[in-house]
């Protein structure tokens, strides 16, 4: 059912089904940035990499040393 | 529904009251960008998210904030629980013990109580999932400013983590919200909302 | 000063569970991701461990966990903001 009334750009067409979900779904994470969709807000995926042994986990607040951004600004002791 | 576990997630112990740091500190349990709001936010988005992992994430994430409130709360209750009414009145502390003594309430560092129009749980998997990452940044945002505050490592030490676990939130949102990109059509992800144009059993 | 038994073994679960905590958000964006399944059985599994330990050892850590008939101990153990362990 086209209702852009012939304009140019996106023509709606109602969705009905919840789309099936793949792996292959996933994998669009290897794209550069600016081959991505316009007006989106994108993060990159974490890959499982490198990880703290247990107690210097918990002191640091992550496991993973790739997220682990302290503060160091004005004030800080 | 929830199990309690009697343990903090991260341990706390300080010996040292200090009315000053507890005035600002709270701002964390019942301020605008505190964690009481954070995980009724998570809590109350989860309902209408179709999608299995942004389900996950605002499950889990509204979960572990819960324990991370408790923390606060602690916080708050170990720099206040053996203030002397010297302290009480040397440090500010008496517009807030008249009303609550050594208690703990949700209220921001301003003075004004927990309110949810602090969040927002607006029905749509993109708008909610934006919203979310916009969160875990004002939290840490308010982590950073509580430590240019503070000087007690006791009192450091948990805000440090609290802090970091913000920006593991925002990595996981984020990543939640590439999931949900991923199922909707890449030319217009605006064309419709999956949380109700996508329903399974539509009247 | 040093920690106690009681101490060291809360600090063990602590460890372990937060490494799950953290490990269980990463599977909820990446369900497939086999490092990250391993990572998290081998913590589970040392978790499970330390709990028994901690709960035989010095009580309650659920309400599920109350051992006999004498006594309620789930509110005699310290509570976690109280700041003892």
């Amino acid at each position: 059912m086209e209702m852009n009334n012939g304009m140019p750009g996106y023509a709606c067409v109602p969705a009905v089904e919840v789309p099936d979900v793949s792996a292959a779904a996933m994998t669009r994470g290897e794209t550069p940035l600016d081959q991505l969709p316009l007006a989106m807000a994108y993060v990159p995926m974490q890959k499982f990499g490198e990880t703290y042994d247990g107690l210097r986990a918990l002191e640091r607040g992550t496991i993973f040393p790739d997220l682990d951004l302290p503060f160091c600004g004005r004030g800080v002791k | 529904m929830w199990t309690y576990e009697k343990r903090l997630q991260y341990p706390i112990n300080i010996k040292k009251p200090d009315a000053n740091a507890a005035k600002i500190i709270i701002t964390q349990y019942g301020g605008p960008d505190g964690e009481l709001g954070a995980s009724m936010r998570y809590l109350s988005q989860r309902y209408s998210m179709p999608f299995k992992e942004a389900a996950g994430i605002l499950n889990d994430i509204g979960t572990e904030v819960l324990a991370h409130l408790e923390m606060v709360s602690t916080i708050v209750h170990q720099l206040t629980r053996d203030l002397t009414l010297e302290q009480i009145q040397e440090q500010g502390f008496a517009p807030y013990f008249v009303d609550h003594t050594v208690g703990v309430y949700p209220q921001a560092a301003a003075g004004f109580p927990f309110d949810a129009l602090c969040f927002a749980s607006k029905g749509d998997a993109i708008t909610d999932l934006t919203e979310d990452m916009a969160a875990e940044q004002k939290a840490r945002t308010t982590y950073d400013n509580i430590l240019r505050l503070v000087d007690n490592p006791e009192v450091i030490d948990p805000i440090r983590f609290l802090r970091e676990r913000e920006v593991v939130h925002f990595q996981r949102f984020g990543e939640a919200l590439r999931t949900v990109q991923d199922k909707l059509d890449e030319k217009n992800f605006y064309a419709i909302n999956p949380e109700f144009d996508m329903r399974k059993n539509p009247r | 000063m040093a920690m106690t038994e009681q101490q060291n073994l809360m600090r063990r679960l602590q460890v372990q569970s937060f490494a799950i905590d953290d490990i269980k958000l990463f599977l909820d964006t990446h369900p497939n991701d086999r490092l990250a399944m391993e990572y998290y059985q081998k913590y589970r599994h040392l978790r499970e461990q330390t709990m028994n330990n901690y709960v035989k050892q010095f009580g309650p850590i659920t309400p599920d966990q109350v051992e006999g008939t004498d006594r309620w101990t789930w509110i005699d153990t310290p509570w976690p903001w109280e700041g003892v362990l």
